[in-house]
């Protein structure tokens, strides 16, 4: 992974004193007592006779503590913050290390992230040369720091508003060649190209870039009825998701784009104030319209007559328009000298010309008058700002006096004055009616007998709302309610503000009321900065804010600015990850918690008997495996010796002696060193028969004659040294019948002179002392070869022929897969007659050679270790 | 975890009971060898016994005794006598295999869910056996006198301990509860000449006590509780404790006489019906 040699290190070694701390873990353990299980369980009489002992559960296991420590260690370890780099970076400690900073707003966007591969390289390096260039703003330039110092600069480092000045820092360079790092913003700069050549000039090798930002900026955003035209720069064009935002920090709309520009619907009676990317943290990602902060200026016209005091229409207007605006009242030319957005004019009767002159530019201007009619206003139906300005003077108005009051119908769903309610008892005595409707006259709300209650026109850019009753209790009891306040307040939030002509601001002191700081966020100041010349663009001296002029300015970072993404050379070369070496913070603590976590899962497991017997099972099969794969050729477990029984003329008489074979193999194969590896029958011409030792011949009821091959087969088998073990079976059946069966299946053997077996027969000791032989029938006998005639035989004085009449195979045969009582000893003491004779078989006289006792046994501890 | 009697009478178990009984098929040659013996079967089901009573067939001669009818004095037999002698005629009884399973609360107790509970092991083993009995015109009762049928008797008498009775019989039981208690239960056999056989059925965790850590044991059916601080430190000594529990259960069983075979329910159950088997046949 590394070509140079590495370097292990931790970032915070204190914590490695938590180590020593580790044998507590023990102490710590034994003091928390394991949890207390519930089982049922019905044999409790058997514990409750068991003395408990002393209780060491508190002591949890060795694996348990071990697993403990360790996992503490891992996380002890990953506090500790270790890391693994290489060292080609400290080799040199005189070699000089640049760092250039694009240091404009954009570089704020996941600063911290970018530049902590640079950092780590940093902190590993020990030369006291760095020097530090933040091309926006040179005098937060630094020299010759080391690498506490550097770090410190990166992470505290301020991007400020502006632009970068390449030339500038050109000058600021010296002759020496240095490793360079370099972070750009990401935004393609004016004379950036000479900049780069000059450092790929002084570099060392390639200049290590760190990752560019993904930045997006709002370059501009164009508002008109209802929709605003947004204009995003898009660094990485990625999804931008973007919300329009009221002054109070509401979202009023949100939407998400990939792309350079997007129309955004913007509802009825909603103002905003600015817009904002989100995941963004500059101050590109904020967009201010001159809605921020402003309120309307709302000018209450007072009528040219008496002053009614609280009867008067102003009163009423006034203390609606007040709640929450900036209020002022006066005369027509006094409001509008004022600065007002909007006018409202009571009941009166009439203006002058000079006023109606100045009235109708106000809202060809973009004003908004708001008229409430009355008495006064009906005596004077040429009212030009009603009518005549608008249409034909013959349009007069006709008061119509309803005999009853009059109920407001529901504002409809299209109506800016949708969702107002309108309270049961506001009712509309009198109104007034247009003779003539214009037009473009738009009637935004009725009474419930169809007259327009509220009506609207455009005048120019401006416009013109019509109140068509009283703004005083003398026609409706509108003004006694808040409905009153809430239809002003919706026609100001739908009258323009700020849409006076621009004043020429160089020469005026203005305010900064708001700033966006480096990170995105606006802040209300509270103490504005006095300003004397607002520049068409953001500056380090003036920021992205809002103005106080005559109107509120909105100044954005993208003012009178465009932006292209960012060229860099092809030496400019992403800092890779890798050469500044893997912290393992991240994985020792994975590791640690997965060890905590494993501690729970193994007990749950081991608790599991299933899961314990699994495991037994899975470490005896590796076992085995391991076994079976250090020697394929060890030997099998088995003796390679088979139970044989003679194939007869009776099936049923062959598989009960099959049978019975097996239920005798279980059995010398669980009590002694016999292990047979199977049972298989034999006919008696059969050349087999001569590789076992014994035979075993159960005779069936009507056993056939011998034929002479089959005599002879036998014959010499037993010659050579094997014993026919024959079951008549006979013991519960007629004597003669069975004598009978006997000496035809016994024809042509030959069958040395027997006798029952003596006391001191070694068939009685061969393996269980014997004083009877019972099979299936009790009292039954075996005949074996006299002791005279086997004393002289060839055969080491082994009888090649024991016939008995118990019906053994029965009890062997119902031993097979089963398992008898040892009280019941009237299947065990057929067992144990199977096991002698073939003990017997096997092992001969040896029983009885007591002479040789010694040399025998030594012999057999040599043979089978 | 524990199973109820539901569970003893879903297809499930009477389907392992068939095939339990198939593959003890190769045994009904043991009924078969009853041929040969002294005693043999009738069609009709019943069969002599060798003992005195209602019968057809002669079975002996003896002398009258005091308090007897004359009435019954055979007077030929007599002649040829010193004594008066009564004639005496064998036996007929029907063939009669009794099945008592214990099904106290504790056999349907189960150590886990993977294994069948001790009362599905006995139900298993009595329906094959009491199948394959029926099969040699032996007639299975339980120890209940209203039973609509044999698994429903079963579970009827399940409840309470049997009242002996004079033919063979098989008893399956957990033996949970005091070894003197089970001892006193099976010494009320005692004296009754015929072949009993003693199944004892155990959940694999009874024999093993295979558990670590702190428990607190519950028995719902004594309502009794132990905690054991340190299972692991206690399993050798409990395991020798359960075997003299079962050695002294056998021992006296094996006095009455009982032939004993045992298993539990980690094993397969079919050397265990076997053994059961085995022990009965020879009464018929």
């Amino acid at each position: 992974m590394f070509g140079a040699p590495l370097q292990f290190g931790f970032l915070f070694p204190p914590a490695l004193f938590a180590l020593f701390a580790l044998p507590l873990v023990v102490w710590v353990s034994r003091l928390i007592a394991p949890p207390l299980i519930e089982k049922e369980f019905p044999a409790i009489f058997i514990l409750k006779r068991l003395k408990s002992p002393p209780p060491k559960s508190q002591k949890p296991p060795l694996w348990q503590i071990l697993l403990r420590i360790t996992a503490l260690a891992f996380v002890i370890f990953a506090i500790a913050d270790p890391h693994i780099k290489p060292r080609n970076n400290v080799e040199n400690q005189s070699e000089k290390i640049e760092i250039f900073i694009e240091d404009t707003f954009a570089q704020n966007q996941d600063w911290s992230q970018r530049c902590e591969p640079i950092i780590a390289y940093i902190e590993n390096s020990i030369t006291p040369n760095i020097d530090i260039y933040f091309i926006n703003n040179p005098t937060a330039n630094l020299k010759n720091q080391n690498a506490a110092q550097t770090i410190k600069a990166l992470k505290s480092a301020q991007f400020l508003v502006g632009e970068n000045n390449f030339e500038n820092t050109i000058k600021m360079l010296g002759n020496e060649k240095a490793r360079i790092f370099y972070f750009g913003d990401g935004i393609k700069s004016p004379k950036s190209q000479a900049f780069f050549d000059t450092l790929s000039v002084r570099a060392i090798g390639n200049i290590n870039k760190a990752a560019l930002p993904n930045v997006k900026i709002i370059e501009n955003v164009q508002t008109s009825e209802n929709q605003a035209q947004i204009k995003v720069f898009n660094s990485a064009n990625t999804l931008t998701h973007l919300n329009a935002m009221s002054f109070d920090g509401k979202i009023i709309n949100s939407v998400e784009f990939t792309g350079a520009s997007f129309a955004m619907q913007i509802p009825k009676n909603s103002r905003p104030a600015y817009y904002q990317i989100l995941d963004q943290n500059h101050a590109g990602a904020i967009f201010l319209t001159e809605n921020y902060g402003a309120k309307p200026s709302i000018g209450i016209v007072k009528d040219k007559g008496q002053d009614a005091g609280l009867l008067s229409d102003a009163h009423f207007l006034n203390a609606a328009a007040s709640l929450e605006n900036i209020v002022k009242s006066g005369s027509v030319t006094e409001l509008i000298k004022a600065g007002a957005d909007i006018l409202v004019i009571g009941d009166s009767a009439g203006f002058s010309n000079s006023e109606t002159a100045l009235l109708k530019t106000f809202m060809e201007n973009g004003g908004t008058i708001i008229r409430f009619l009355g008495p006064k206003s009906l005596a004077k139906p040429e009212d030009e700002i009603l009518t005549g300005a608008l249409k034909a003077p013959e349009h007069n108005l006709i008061g119509q006096i309803g005999p009853n009051k009059i109920n407001i119908e529901p504002f409809s769903k299209d109506s800016i004055f949708s969702g107002l309610e309108i309270p049961a008892n506001v009712l509309v005595e009198k109104s007034v009616l247009l003779e003539e409707a214009h037009n473009q006259t738009q009637i935004l709300a009725k009474l419930s007998d169809g007259a327009p209650l509220i009506s609207q026109e455009n005048f120019g850019k401006g416009k013109l709302f019509v109140i068509h009753t009283s703004a005083t209790p003398i026609w409706s009891q509108m003004s006694l309610s808040p409905l009153q306040f809430q239809i002003l307040e919706r026609i100001f939030d739908n009258s323009n503000i700020n849409f006076k002509p621009k004043t020429d601001n160089s020469r005026i002191t203005g305010y900064l009321l708001h700033e966006i700081d480096s990170d995105g966020r606006i802040n209300n100041l509270s103490n504005p900065k006095p300003i004397d010349n607002l520049p068409p663009k953001t500056d380090a001296t003036h920021p992205p804010g809002i103005y106080s002029f005559n109107q509120n300015i909105a100044l954005n970072v993208a003012q009178s600015r465009s932006f292209e993404k960012a060229q860099y050379p092809d030496n400019f070369k992403n800092f890779d990850e890798k050469t500044n070496g893997i912290r393992l913070r991240g994985p020792l603590f994975l590791i640690g918690l997965l060890l905590l976590l494993s501690e729970n899962i193994l007990r749950i497991f081991l608790n599991s008997r299933i899961f314990r017997n699994q495991i037994a099972s899975a470490l005896i099969a590796l076992a085995a495996l391991l076994i079976f794969t250090h020697d394929a050729f060890a030997e099998t477990k088995k003796d390679n010796l088979k139970l044989s029984y003679l194939i007869t003329n009776d099936q049923k008489t062959d598989n009960k002696a099959k049978l019975a074979l097996i239920g005798l193999a279980q059995v010398l194969e669980k009590r002694t060193n016999i292990e047979p590896s199977g049972v298989i029958g034999l006919k008696p011409d059969s050349t087999e028969i001569f590789k076992q030792p014994i035979l075993f011949w159960l005779l069936p009821p009507n056993a056939n004659q011998l034929k002479p091959n089959e005599a002879e087969n036998l014959n010499r088998f037993m010659a050579n040294g094997g014993i026919l073990f024959i079951d008549t079976a006979g013991k519960g059946q007629n004597q003669n019948q069975t004598q009978a069966n006997l000496r035809r299946a016994l024809s042509g053997l030959i069958v040395p002179p027997l006798e029952k077996v003596p006391q001191n027969h070694v068939l009685r000791k061969s393996f269980y002392i014997l004083q009877g032989f019972n099979g299936f029938y009790q009292n039954a006998e075996i005949w074996v070869e006299t002791a005279n005639s086997a004393a002289s035989n060839s055969l080491d004085g082994v009888s090649p022929i024991i016939i008995g009449d118990g019906d053994w195979a029965t009890i062997w045969a119902l031993s097979a897969n089963s398992q008898f009582s040892p009280f019941d000893y009237t299947k065990e003491v057929p067992l144990r007659v199977g096991v002698n004779i073939y003990m017997y078989a096997l092992t001969g006289q040896y029983k009885a050679d007591q002479l040789h006792i010694d040399a025998i046994l030594k012999r057999a501890k040599k043979v089978k270790p | 975890m524990n199973h109820n009697i539901s569970d003893l009478l879903n297809p499930h178990i009477k389907k392992l009971s068939n095939e339990l009984s198939q593959k003890l098929k190769i045994f009904d040659a043991a009924f078969e060898r009853n041929t040969n013996l002294e005693t043999i079967p009738h069609f009709d089901g019943r069969r002599k016994q060798r003992k005195s009573g209602i019968g057809d067939e002669f079975f002996q001669f003896r002398p009258l005794q005091a308090n007897e009818s004359i009435s019954l004095i055979d007077w030929r037999a007599s002649a040829k006598s010193d004594n008066l002698q009564i004639k005496q005629k064998e036996i007929h009884a029907k063939n009669r295999l009794y099945i008592w399973l214990d099904l106290r609360p504790s056999m349907f107790w189960v150590s886990r869910d993977n294994l069948l509970s001790k009362a599905q092991i006995g139900m298993i083993v009595a329906l094959a056996i009491s199948e394959i009995a029926r099969k040699n015109q032996i007639e299975v009762r339980t120890f209940t006198k209203t039973q609509k049928s044999f698994a429903s008797g079963l579970i009827e008498s399940g409840k309470y301990a049997p009242a002996p009775v004079a033919a063979p019989m098989i008893i399956l039981s957990d033996c949970m509860h005091e070894t003197d208690e089970i001892c006193e239960f099976i010494g009320k056999f005692r004296g009754i000449n015929f072949p009993k056989a003693f199944g004892i059925i155990n959940d694999s965790a009874e024999c093993d006590f295979d558990f670590d850590g702190r428990i607190n044991f519950i028995d719902k059916e004594n309502h009794e509780t132990i905690i054991i601080e340190d299972c692991q430190s206690l399993q050798e000594k409990y395991k020798a404790e359960i075997q003299d529990h079962f050695s002294k259960i056998c021992a006296t069983a094996s006095e009455i006489p009982f032939s004993v075979a045992k298993t539990d329910n980690s094993v397969d159950y079919y050397e265990f019906a076997q053994s059961l088997l085995n022990a009965i046949y020879r009464g018929f």
